[in-house]
C-alpha cells in the first residue's frame, strides 16, 4: 500500500492516542452493534493482527469506508479534494493499526476509526488555515485588558460588581500568570487553535490545554480570594 | 489592541466554567466514540462519559471534531449515502 504523509510532524510515537480508553475507570454497559452487513469488533481486530492477506482486507474495508463516509462530512469546510481525503485515510489506517490495542471495545472500531480521521483531518486543515500566522501577530492584537469599563447598559449596581470583576481579572492575567499560561489563554481567546499554539510553543496539544486549565484554575482561586466566586461572575455579566 | 469586551467575557465564563476534574484532549478523543453513538441512538450517557461531555462544552477543537465524527457516522447511516 501507497503510504503517502503529510508536511506536518509526524505524532512522537510515544504520545499514546488513549483512542479507547476511558477515563474515570468505570466500565459501561453499552454494547455497541457492529454496522449492518460489516464485521463485529472482534474480526476487526483478529484481522488487523494477521500479517497477510486478512489484515490486507480488513485495511482495504476501512479505506474503503473512511472514503466513502469522510468527503460528505468534510464538505463544510470548502473543497478540499480526493488527495486530502486519501491522506487523511491513509494516515488514518497507519495509526488504526499502530495503535489497534488500545481500542477496547466501548464502540464500533469504525467509529473508533473515525475519531483519528476526523483528528487527523482537522489538525490538517488547522494547519494549512495558521501555517502563515505568527503567535507574535496574535499575541499582538490580543493584549491583557487594560481599563476595560462596564457594560454602559448595566445598572449601576452591576456596572460596579463588572468593575470589580474587570480589575481582578486585568491583575490577575498580568501578575499570576506565568508566560506561557498567559500565551496560551491570550492566544487561545484571540482565536487561534490549541494545537497551532502548541506547534509554535514546541509542545502538544494536550499540554496547551493543561497550561490554559492551570491558568484558569489560578484566575478562579485568585477571584475567589477577592470575593469573587462563579455565582458572582455570571452575577456580574448575566 | 487588548481583549475586547467579548473576549474577557469569554475568559470569565471559562473561569467560571473551570473544575478541578476536567479531563484533556487526548483523554476526551477516548471516550469520544462511545459518546457519539450513544447520542445519535439516543441511549444514556454514564457518569464516565460526563467529563467527555463537559470537555465537548469547553473545547472548541474537540467540539468541533465531534461535530464532524457525528456528521460522518450520520452520513454513513444515510441511505443517500450509501
Amino acid at each position: 500500500m501507497e503510504t503517502r504523509l503529510f508536511a506536518s510532524p509526524r505524532p512522537n510515537p510515544e504520545q499514546r492516542l488513549l483512542c479507547g480508553r476511558v477515563p474515570g475507570g468505570e466500565r459501561s454497559t453499552y454494547a455497541p452493534r457492529p454496522m449492518q452487513g460489516g464485521r463485529s469488533n472482534a474480526e476487526w481486530l483478529k484481522d488487523l493482527e494477521d500479517a497477510g492477506a486478512a489484515q490486507a482486507n480488513a485495511l482495504e474495508e476501512l479505506r474503503a469506508y473512511l472514503v466513502k463516509a469522510l468527503p460528505g462530512a468534510l464538505r463544510s469546510h470548502g473543497p478540499l479534494g480526493d488527495a486530502f481525503v486519501e491522506d487523511v485515510v491513509q494516515e488514518t489506517l497507519m495509526r488504526a493499526l499502530a495503535h489497534r490495542s488500545e481500542f477496547e471495545g466501548r464502540s464500533r472500531f469504525t467509529t473508533w476509526a473515525t475519531t483519528i480521521a476526523v483528528r487527523v483531518a482537522m489538525t490538517e486543515l488547522r494547519r494549512r488555515r495558521w501555517q502563515d500566522v505568527s503567535l507574535e501577530e496574535v499575541l499582538e492584537g490580543a493584549a491583557p485588558p487594560r481599563s476595560l469599563e462596564p457594560d454602559p447598559a448595566a445598572s449601576p449596581e452591576q456596572a460596579t460588581e463588572q468593575r470589580a470583576v474587570l480589575r481582578a481579572i486585568e491583575g490577575l492575567v498580568e501578575n499570576e500568570l506565568s508566560e506561557r499560561q498567559r500565551i496560551a489563554i491570550l492566544a487561545e481567546l484571540a482565536g487561534m487553535p490549541q494545537e497551532e499554539i502548541g506547534r509554535r510553543l514546541g509542545i502538544t496539544r494536550n499540554a496547551v490545554y493543561k497550561l490554559g486549565f492551570d491558568a484558569r484554575k489560578k484566575l478562579k482561586q485568585g477571584l475567589e480570594s477577592a470575593g469573587i466566586d462563579a455565582a458572582a461572575i455570571r452575577s456580574a455579566f448575566a | 489592541m487588548p481583549l475586547d469586551r467579548r473576549q474577557i467575557q469569554r475568559l470569565l465564563g471559562f473561569v467560571a466554567d473551570t473544575r478541578d476534574d476536567e479531563i484533556a484532549c487526548d483523554e476526551c478523543l477516548a471516550g469520544m466514540a462511545e459518546f457519539a453513538e450513544r447520542e445519535l441512538e439516543g441511549v444514556e450517557v454514564p457518569e464516565a462519559l460526563r467529563r467527555t461531555e463537559a470537555h465537548l462544552a469547553a473545547c472548541p477543537e474537540c467540539a468541533e471534531e465531534y461535530h464532524l465524527l457525528v456528521a460522518v457516522l450520520r452520513g454513513a447511516q444515510s441511505p443517500a449515502e450509501s
